[in-house]
């Protein structure tokens, strides 16, 4: 290897491979001991993850103190022991699911719908993902999809919509709970519905067995959907103590509701 | 073995083979052990929002928990997971962004190459975070360092949020963030060698 030598793909599957010889490898030790614009570059550019990188990001990721929001939860971890169990599940096939509801969904934009709760087929008598606990929250948590013009779209909090929109709605939880979903926006506040999932895994807001869509129209500026869930049926109290922790006031200091788990799905309607 | 502290390679190694037994407390344990690892590395991208990581965190373990049977030193759990996360996210950006030929490359993961690379035990991955963190002190002053800073030393705020913050596109931070690995990977690298050349020699 002459100085002007750098990096290619071939070099570095033999180094790491061990196929190098060992005075061409103590050369390249030298070499990439120092800055090497040329060989970062080759690096960085990389194909797939190889366990160069792996490597690279485990020192990277234990440089910064672990947060709260980074460590595992039992909803997680609940969906991962599904999936590991071969049945079809969001973590696989999200795409598909969605796409499935969206036949459903054209023929109920603008319906005057009655929501109920139903749950999706059942993928996991056994497992509940909660580790011991009695009194603790439900984990749950909650997703939309954006119904419009005949074709639906995985939504994220935080998008700006059309008022032609509808909104389909997937909950999610680790164990039996009873569920509320509510919309606070433009000076108003109400309850899109209540019911109760039997069993732990997703729940899809339907009617009449299909996926129901909650159109948009007639409403205007920040709407903020919120997902409540617990072990215990859900009073009008606890309901609107939910609405107001997370409807735009949680800075007063309204209090957090006890053995609640609430969850949220901001949108912009325009 | 009376007396002497099982180090963390040693621990996590021990999770797998119980893991591979279908043992479900070592399962959840290695799940909390990495889980904050691997959605660290996830939200280094970007363009994946907070519902993208969550799906390439899960897949990861998915994949991982699956293939338990071809990761070859068990020690190297959390690297090869990491390695699995990163191909996740790459994959999801490769299928929204590009065609299904780049799609099936990365596909190809590299789950069972587990290349010899360097072993550490919880001495040296001290001395390890702390080579990473000269890295990080002698870049040069300036926009890479900060976001380098805000991501890997601060770790609160995510690729996206920071591009937000600094005002600059997505693809700007991404870039930074991949220019500063590519530092980290070229000082693995060099151990490699350097371990390649001893092996060889003696």
């Amino acid at each position: 290897m002459n100085q002007q030598l750098h990096l290619d793909s071939e070099t570095l599957r033999r180094l790491l491979s061990g196929d190098l010889p060992a005075e061409e490898a103590r050369r390249w030790a030298e070499h990439l001991a120092r800055d090497c614009a040329e060989c970062e570059a080759v690096l960085a550019a990389e194909g797939p993850a190889s366990a160069l990188d792996g490597e690279a990001d485990a020192r990277l990721a234990g440089l910064a103190p672990v947060r709260d929001e980074e460590l595992g939860n039992d909803l997680e971890y609940a969906r991962i022991r599904r999936a590991m169990q071969g049945a079809p599940d969001r973590a696989t096939q999200p795409r598909r699911r969605w796409a499935a509801m969206a036949v459903a969904a054209v023929a109920l934009l603008g319906a005057g719908v009655v929501f109920q709760v139903t749950r999706a087929p059942r993928r996991d008598a056994e497992w509940t993902g909660e580790k011991g606990r009695a009194n603790a929250a439900v984990p749950a948590r909650l997703r939309f999809a954006v119904a419009g013009a005949g074709d639906v779209e995985r939504g994220a909090s935080g998008q700006v919509l059309p008022a032609d929109a509808s909104l389909l709605f997937r909950i999610e939880v680790g164990a039996p709970a009873h569920v509320a979903l509510l919309r606070v926006g433009g000076g108003e506040r109400e309850v899109i519905f209540r019911g109760q999932a039997t069993r732990p895994g997703p729940v899809d807001v339907t009617v009449d067995g299909r996926p129901a869509a909650y159109p948009l129209h007639g409403l205007s500026g920040a709407q903020r959907f919120i997902l409540v869930a617990g072990a215990r049926p859900l009073t009008d109290e606890s309901l609107a103590q939910a609405a107001t922790f997370l409807g735009g006031q949680a800075a007063s200091g309204a209090p957090r509701p006890p053995e609640l788990t609430v969850d949220l799905v901001d949108i912009t309607v325009k | 073995m009376i007396g002497r502290r099982e180090s963390a390679g040693e621990r996590i190694a021990g999770l797998v083979e119980q893991a591979r037994g279908g043992d479900p407390v070592a399962f959840r344990a290695l799940y909390d052990l990495a889980r904050p690892l691997a959605f660290r590395v996830a939200r280094g991208f970007a363009d994946l929002d907070a519902d993208d990581v969550e799906d390439v965190v899960q897949e990861a373990f998915v994949r991982g928990f699956k293939n338990l049977g071809r990761l070859q030193d068990p020690a190297r759990f959390v690297p090869w997971l990491l390695t699995i996360a990163r191909n996740r996210a790459l994959t999801r950006l490769a299928r929204r962004k590009a065609g299904v030929e780049l799609r099936d490359e990365l596909e190809q993961e590299s789950e069972a190459y587990a290349e010899p690379t360097v072993e550490a035990d919880d001495a040296s991955r001290e001395a390890e975070l702390a080579v990473v963190r000269r890295i990080i002190e002698e870049l040069p002053e300036g926009a890479e360092k900060e976001t380098v800073r805000l991501f890997y030393l601060e770790g609160e705020l995510s690729a996206r949020e920071i591009a937000q913050r600094l005002g600059v596109g997505k693809s700007a931070i991404t870039m930074r963030l991949e220019r500063f690995r590519a530092k980290v990977k070229r000082r693995i690298l060099a151990e490699v060698a350097t371990l390649r050349g001893e092996e060889s020699s003696g």
